[in-house]
C-alpha cells in the first residue's frame, strides 16, 4: 500500500529537490498549462521529452509512474468507450457488427490520456521532491501579492502547516479511540445498520471533541507566545532561488513558446 | 517591585458559580511558589487570568506593578511564559527548530538572527540533537523541553508552569524539574508551578493552596504542608515524611523536623544513637 | 483457567524498514483472582502486551491464553467479541472515548454492544455508575458537561458495566490529583474482594504498587525481567533502581535510615510497621 502513495515526498538530493518551492509551484503551472495547448502529438512529444528529463533528474522511476497508472485504467476504458459511441468524425479504423470505429474517437481518448499522464507527472514531481512545510510557504509566497486585495495569505498558510503538523498526531489518536471503543465491542464488521452507525458516531464524536479542546489549547498557546491574528510577523525559514530555478524557469519558458510556436 | 500581584481577584465562567473566589496574593521576584489544590479549585483557571487569556471579572493583576489591560496585554506577555500541561497541544512547529522559532516569529525577531538564538537554547535544554525531529517522534518530557526552550528564547522575567508536568511518565517528570530548577538557579527567574508534585512543592520557597476558588493557605512549606489532617480536609495529600513524623508523635516520639527527608533521617539517627 | 504468554513475540511493522520488536519472547502467567502491577520504564512493552488480552493485537510468534481461548496469529475474529466481554481494557486517558448523549447511555453502550437487552443493560450502567461513585443524578447529563476526573469515572463504569472477569487498565490514575487516584486505587481493590475481579495494572507509580498490588511485573526493553509478589520484589533495592524507577517513599526512608545505622529485623511493610521499628529501635 505504500508504493500507491505516489506523489509523498521523498528525501532525496536531486536538482529538483534544491529547486526553490515558488519556482517549482509556478514551473509546473506553466508546464500544465503547456498541456492544454492545441498543439497535436508532436505538441506532446516535446512536453513529454521535457518531463521525461525532469523524471530521470527526480529520480522518479518509470515503473512508479506506470503503477500509479493503474487505477485509472478502468476509467479511460470507459472514456473510451464513451467517445467511440459518440465521435463519428475522420476516417474509418475499422467497422464490426454494425459498429464503427472513428479515427477521431481514437485521437481524442489518446489525447486525454496523454493529457492526463503529463498532469500527473508534472504533479508528482512537485509534491516528490518538495516537503510539505515547504510547499506551504511557496504557497504563502505566490499569493502574498494578494494580501492587498484582502487574501490573509499569511493565515491560510499558518491553518495548512499547522493542519500538516497534527495529521500524524490524529492518525494516532483515531487509532487509539478505534481500540477503546473495540475493547466496549464495537465491531465495524458486523451489526445491524443502526449498531453501524452508532459505532461510527463511537469514533467520531470522540474524534471531534478532542479536536475542539485542541484548537482552543493550541490557540491559548500561540497567542501567550504572543501570536497575534492579522499582525506582522517576520519568518525563519527564508526562501532562497539558486542557478537552478533560473535554469529551470528558463527551460519551462522554452518549451512554453516552443508548443505556443507548433500550435500555430 | 513584585513580579504578580493579584488583589481580590474574581473570575467566572458561567456567572453563577465564581470559580476564582476573592483570590489575593503576591510572589516575591526570584522566588519558587507552587500553587496547589484539588482539581477545578480554580489553579488552572489563575495561570489563564494572568496572562490574560480570560477576562478577570472583577479585581487587580498587577505584573511588575503594572496592571493587566487589554492596551498592554502584548507587553505583559512578553514578560512571562507559560508551559501548559498537554505537550501535545502547545507544539506548533512542523520540527523542534521551528516550534522554538514561531515566537521569535511573533515578536518580529529579525530572520537572520533566529538560527543562533534557537541553536542557544535548544542547547540549554539539551534538545539540540533533536532540532529537526518531529513532535510525533519525541517523548512527551522532550516536548515539554522544546516548549520550555520556545518561552524562554523570548527571556521572560517569569515562567508560569501549568501542570507541565501531569501528563508525563516519572522519567519526564525528573527531567521537566531537574531543568527548571536549573533554570531558575541560573536565572534567577521568578517562577510559580501549578502542581501535585509534593516533592517539588517542599523543596519551593512559597505555597499557595487553593480550596474552591478561594486561597486557604499562604506560607512557606514547612508552615503550609505539615499539617496532615487539615491538608485531608483540603482534598490533598501530605508529604510521606509528615505523616511518618505523626505516626511516630502518636507512639511517643516528637520531632524537630518532619518535613525535609534527610534531616528527618538524621535526626532519627541521632535519636538512636543516643539512647 | 489461566491468563497466560508461551513465546510471545510481537513486532510491529513486520517487513518493513520501520519493523520494531516490541515483546521478545515473553512467558508470563498471571495469578487469578489477584491485583497484579504491571511496571517498567517507558517503551519497555507493557502497553504492547496488555493489548493482546483482550486480542487487539495479535503474537507474531507464540500462544496467549486467555481464559478458555487460545490467540495465536491466526484467531478467528467471531471467538473475539466474546472475549473483550471476559476481560475489559481501560486505556490511558479514557475520559476521550465517551461520546453518547447522557451518561448513562455511555455507560450502556458497552452492554448493548454485547447484545445485552436494553432493560438489563440500564441496571447493569446504573450499578456501575454506582461502584464509581456517581449517584443517579448524573444519568442523564452530558457526558461533557461534568468535571475531567468525573469523565474519567464514567469512562470506567463503562467497562464495569459490562462485568468482565478480568479488568486491566492502563495507567488508571494519570493526572488524576492525589484524592481521586487513592479513590480510583481503592475501587479497584473492592472489586477484586468483593467480586474476585482479577486486575491488572499498567503503572508508574510506585505508592501504588507497593500500598495496593499483590503482584508486580516488571518489563524492561519487550522483556520481561521478573514477576514476583510485591512484597518479595521490593526486599531488594537494587532491583528498582536496574529499571531506573523510583523506590516507593517507604522504602526509600527505610533504606536511608538503614544506612544511618537502624537495623530493622521485622519485615516492614506499611507506614505504621515503619513507625513501630523505628520506635522499637529509639525508645528503650
Amino acid at each position: 500500500m505504500n508504493n500507491i502513495a505516489l506523489g509523498r515526498y521523498l528525501p532525496l538530493n536531486t536538482f529538483t529537490h534544491k529547486l526553490d518551492p515558488r519556482y517549482k509551484i509556478m514551473g509546473m503551472l506553466f508546464l500544465m498549462a503547456c498541456v492544454f495547448i492545441p498543439a497535436g502529438f508532436t505538441g506532446y512529444g516535446v512536453i513529454g521529452a521535457f518531463v521525461l528529463l525532469a523524471l530521470l533528474l527526480t529520480k522518479i522511476s518509470i515503473k512508479m509512474i506506470l503503477k500509479s497508472m493503474k487505477p485509472m485504467i478502468f476509467m479511460l476504458s470507459f472514456l473510451f468507450v464513451i467517445n467511440a459511441l459518440v465521435i463519428r468524425t475522420g476516417f474509418v479504423v475499422f467497422s464490426l457488427y454494425g459498429f464503427t470505429l472513428y479515427q477521431d474517437a481514437v485521437i481524442q481518448t489518446l489525447y486525454i490520456m496523454t493529457r492526463l499522464t503529463l498532469m500527473i507527472i508534472i504533479t508528482t514531481l512537485l509534491t516528490v521532491s518538495t516537503k510539505p512545510m515547504d510547499l506551504t510557504l511557496g504557497i504563502e509566497d505566490l499569493l502574498s501579492p494578494f494580501k492587498r486585495i484582502g487574501l490573509p495569505s499569511h493565515e491560510i498558510a499558518m491553518m495548512i502547516s499547522i493542519a500538516l503538523r497534527f495529521i500524524p498526531t490524529l492518525i494516532d489518536e483515531t487509532n487509539r479511540i478505534m481500540k477503546a471503543q473495540a475493547s466496549r465491542g464495537v465491531d465495524l464488521k458486523e451489526g445491524s445498520f443502526k449498531e453501524k452507525i452508532m459505532a461510527i458516531l463511537s469514533l467520531i464524536v470522540p474524534l471531534f471533541v478532542s479536536s475542539f479542546q485542541r484548537a482552543e489549547e493550541l490557540a491559548d498557546a500561540m497567542e501567550a507566545r504572543g501570536y497575534v491574528v492579522a499582525q506582522h510577523r517576520t519568518r525563519y525559514k527564508q526562501l532562497k532561488p539558486t542557478y537552478r530555478d533560473a535554469l529551470m524557469m528558463g527551460g519551462v519558458l522554452i518549451l512554453m513558446g516552443g508548443v505556443i510556436w507548433l500550435s500555430m | 517591585m513584585k513580579p504578580i500581584t493579584v488583589n481580590h481577584l474574581k473570575f467566572s465562567y458561567d456567572l453563577l458559580t465564581d470559580v476564582v473566589n476573592d483570590v489575593s496574593f503576591s510572589v516575591e521576584k526570584g522566588s519558587y511558589t507552587t500553587l496547589i489544590g484539588h482539581n477545578g479549585s480554580g489553579k488552572s483557571t489563575i495561570a489563564k487570568l494572568l496572562i490574560g487569556l480570560l477576562e478577570k471579572g472583577s479585581g487587580e493583576i498587577l505584573i511588575d506593578d503594572m496592571p493587566l489591560t487589554e492596551a498592554n496585554l502584548e507587553s505583559i506577555r512578553r514578560k512571562i511564559g507559560i508551559v501548559f500541561q498537554n505537550p501535545d497541544n502547545q507544539f506548533i512547529g512542523a520540527t523542534v527548530r521551528d516550534d522554538i522559532a514561531f515566537g521569535l516569529e511573533n515578536h518580529q525577531i529579525d530572520p537572520k538572527l533566529m538560527d543562533g538564538i534557537i541553536n542557544d537554547y535548544a542547547a540549554r535544554v539539551d534538545m539540540t540533537k533533536y532540532l529537526d525531529q518531529e513532535p510525533t517522534r519525541l517523548s512527551g518530557g522532550q516536548k515539554q523541553r522544546v516548549a520550555i526552550a520556545g518561552v524562554l528564547a523570548m527571556k521572560p522575567e517569569i515562567l508560569i508552569l501549568d501542570e507541565a508536568t501531569s501528563m508525563l511518565d516519572p522519567e519526564g517528570k525528573a527531567e521537566i524539574n531537574a531543568l527548571v530548577n536549573a533554570l531558575h538557579k541560573e536565572y534567577g527567574m521568578t517562577i510559580l508551578s501549578i502542581t501535585h508534585d509534593i516533592e517539588e512543592v517542599k523543596k519551593s520557597d512559597h505555597v499557595l493552596v487553593m480550596f474552591d476558588g478561594k486561597i486557604v493557605k499562604d506560607g512557606l512549606p514547612s508552615q503550609v504542608m505539615t499539617n496532615e489532617k487539615e491538608l485531608v480536609d483540603l482534598k490533598l495529600d501530605a508529604p510521606y515524611s509528615v505523616k511518618l513524623a505523626n505516626a511516630l508523635k502518636r507512639k511517643g516520639i516528637v520531632l524537630k523536623e518532619n518535613l525535609d527527608t534527610e534531616r528527618m533521617v538524621a535526626e532519627l539517627c541521632r535519636l538512636r544513637s543516643k539512647k | 483457567m489461566p491468563i497466560a504468554f508461551e513465546k510471545v513475540n510481537y513486532k510491529y511493522a513486520p517487513n518493513t524498514p520501520f519493523a520494531y520488536e516490541a515483546l521478545k519472547n515473553v512467558d508470563l502467567a498471571f495469578e487469578m483472582g489477584k491485583i497484579t502491577a504491571i511496571i517498567g520504564p517507558t517503551g519497555s512493552g507493557k502497553s504492547t502486551l496488555v493489548q493482546h488480552l483482550n486480542a487487539l493485537l495479535l503474537p507474531t510468534e507464540g500462544t496467549v491464553l486467555v481464559l478458555d481461548r487460545t490467540i495465536t496469529n491466526k484467531q478467528k475474529p467471531k471467538e473475539l467479541k466474546s472475549l473483550r466481554q471476559k476481560v475489559g481494557l481501560v486505556f490511558q486517558f479514557p475520559e476521550y472515548q465517551l461520546f453518547e448523549e447522557t451518561i448513562l447511555k455511555d455507560v450502556m453502550f458497552g452492554p448493548l454492544n454485547f447484545k445485552v437487552p436494553e432493560d438489563q443493560a440500564r441496571v447493569l450502567a446504573l450499578n456501575a455508575l454506582k461502584w464509581v461513585g456517581l449517584d443517579e443524578s448524573y444519568a442523564e447529563k452530558s457526558p461533557l458537561d461534568i468535571s475531567g476526573g468525573q469523565k474519567r469515572r464514567v469512562a470506567i463504569a463503562g467497562i464495569l458495566a459490562i462485568n468482565p472477569d478480568v479488568l486491566v487498565l492502563d495507567e488508571p490514575t494519570a493526572g488524576l490529583d492525589p484524592q481521586g487516584s487513592k479513590a480510583m486505587m481503592e475501587l479497584f481493590v473492592r472489586l477484586n474482594k468483593e467480586n474476585g475481579k482479577t486486575i491488572l495494572i499498567v503503572t508508574h507509580d510506585m505508592e501504588h504498587v507497593i500500598n495496593y498490588c499483590d503482584n508486580v511485573v516488571v518489563m524492561r526493553e519487550g522483556e520481561v525481567i521478573n514477576h514476583q509478589r510485591v512484597i518479595d520484589y521490593f526486599e531488594r533495592k537494587t532491583q528498582v533502581e536496574d529499571i531506573h524507577m523510583n523506590l516507593p517513599q517507604l522504602l526509600s526512608f527505610k533504606e536511608a535510615l538503614l544506612e544511618g545505622g537502624f537495623q530493622f529485623k521485622k519485615p516492614i511493610r506499611t507506614l505504621e510497621d515503619l513507625a513501630n521499628a523505628i520506635a522499637a529501635e529509639i525508645k528503650p
